[in-house]
């Protein structure tokens, strides 16, 4: 994985950490996303400084992280850039990273970023009972 | 389990919840509440103990009534609401052994796609909650005096539907101003919103609101209007301030966070509507500064602040409450559009209000 340095795209994206969650929400579309434990504590490390490198060498230096935690990392950062939540910087710096072992595991060492779909797209990925007056409210 | 709903079975459990509370419960109070001068609500409550405390609540909006209101909030008080959707709708779900306690009622042509959930467990607490179109409908049980206030909420939420439209929003803020020029403060609970508006009106401020109020774009700018005329303040704050709450008449203990609720409307002098609204003001407490200080955000800072006000106003009211939902995304593009024409400035407040507050006059007399 090649080591990077990326700063908030704060052209279009608006952004805050609270209870330990990163929200951000996209200034052109209103579309948002939120983090889980382990994905804000590597956002916020990236926000002050630290590159992906950084990152890297902090995490696996955690008890109980897995093995090809390198992947998981590679694949949350790429979602970040897909997302367009976060730019490369074009200066390069490093600053050790801090990562708070607990959060990690509570995320069990995944790292995410949900963007928040439609409320159709999410109940479509449910059963939807279709019902009737006539038919009685009983589900299929 | 998710029930979608054509639109003539939600216009049939509309009807039957009507014919349902009209046959079972009398009506103790009906009152009429002018948003803004938006949209004028009729409140039905068939929940006894209720009807002062809507009143006081919401004393600043009640209006005369009309013939045709927008919208109609429907209360009552619903016993037992467990097995509600088998006992008033006929909801039977044969996948689940016990009888059907939990149900999302969805049409998706309905104003925010989910019309309804009925029979939830909130945190507890049973509770029948369903709107569609302009109707809806609250049935709650066990609550006494002080927890209307929290699940005043409801109420809130059916607010936050009616006043969503292209150019009015209700949102989560404060809003006190000086001689026609307001600042909206964004802060999620606890940032200290609530305290700087209610000591900024008691030192001579103009008042909007310090916790909800509704937003107007408009050709002359921004504007703001009241709903609520009461205030919750922190029994630490409320011994700050007792000397100079004179007019504010106590209500309650809130359930949450312990808060008292005072009813402000003594203060009606000091409540301004379709005020101007020229800054946004992002409150932070720092107890260990020992004077407060202003500065104005950089772009970070007023996309946290903007995060603020649509993560804090959507979370509890949103359509599908920060969850996903084209029709939250909607109201956070307008909130945003409404609110990124303003400069943003920083307040860091310190343990002196009345320092705050003399920091805040300096800003807004400059604006």
């Amino acid at each position: 994985m090649e080591s990077r340095n990326y700063q908030l795209n704060d052209a279009k994206m608006f952004a805050d950490i609270t209870d330990g969650t990163a929200i951000v929400i996209n200034s052109a579309t209103g579309m948002y996303y939120g983090m889980n434990g382990f994905g804000t504590a590597i956002y916020e490390n990236l926000q002050e400084g630290s590159s992906t490198g950084d990152v890297l060498s902090a995490a696996i230096q955690l008890p109980g992280i897995p093995d090809g935690f390198e992947a998981a990392l590679e694949k949350f950062i790429a979602s970040l850039v897909e997302f367009e939540i976060i730019v490369p910087k074009e200066e390069t710096s490093s600053r050790p990273a801090v990562i708070d072992p607990a959060i990690a595991e509570e995320s069990d060492f995944i790292p995410v970023c949900t963007a928040y779909q439609d409320v159709q797209e999410l109940l479509f990925a449910d059963p939807i009972h279709d019902v009737d007056v006539d038919e009685g409210w009983k589900p299929e | 389990m998710v029930l979608a709903l054509g639109a003539s079975v939600a216009s049939h459990v509309t009807e039957t919840l009507k014919k349902y509370i009209t046959s079972n419960y009398p009506l103790i109070k009906e009152l009429f509440v002018n948003l803004g001068n938006v949209k004028t609500v009729r409140v039905l409550s068939y929940y006894p103990g209720f009807e002062n405390i809507i009143n006081r609540e919401l004393s600043w909006s009640v209006t005369s009534p009309v013939s045709c209101p927008d919208a109609t909030v429907w209360l009552w008080r619903e016993i037992g609401s467990a097995d509600f959707l088998g006992r008033v709708l006929g909801v039977d779900d044969d996948k689940e052994q016990e009888p059907a306690r939990w149900v999302e009622l969805f049409h998706p042509d309905s104003e925010g796609g989910m019309c309804g959930m009925a029979s939830i467990d909130t945190e507890g607490e049973w509770g029948v909650h369903y709107s569609f179109n302009n109707e809806y409908f609250y049935g709650l049980d066990g609550l006494g005096p002080s927890d209307w206030f929290k699940e005043g909420h409801f109420i809130v939420q059916a607010f936050f539907r009616i006043l969503n439209l292209p150019s009015t929003s209700l949102v989560h803020g404060a809003c006190v101003g000086l001689e026609n020029t307001g600042v909206l403060m964004c802060a999620r609970g606890g940032g200290g919103k609530s305290t700087l508006s209610v000591q900024a009106m008691l030192k001579g401020f103009d008042y909007v609101s310090d916790d909800y109020l509704i937003l107007h774009k408009t050709d002359e700018g921004l504007r703001a209007s009241p709903i609520y005329s009461f205030i919750t303040l922190s029994p630490e704050m409320y011994e700050k301030m007792y000397d100079d709450l004179d007019r504010a008449r106590f209500l309650g203990v809130s359930p949450w966070k312990g808060k008292y609720i005072f009813d402000i409307y003594g203060y009606r002098d000091r409540f301004r509507d379709h005020y101007p609204v020229k800054a946004l003001l992002f409150p932070e407490i720092n107890m260990d500064a020992t004077s407060p200080s202003i500065a104005k955000c950089s772009q970070s800072e007023k996309g946290k602040t903007m995060v603020q006000v649509a993560h804090s106003t959507v979370s509890q009211m949103g359509f599908n409450g920060f969850k996903g939902g084209q029709k939250d995304r909607d109201f956070i593009l307008k909130t945003i559009n409404m609110l990124s024409g303003l400069d943003c400035y920083k307040i860091t407040l310190c343990p002196d209000i009345l320092a705050n507050v003399e920091c805040l006059r300096g800003l807004v007399l400059s604006l």
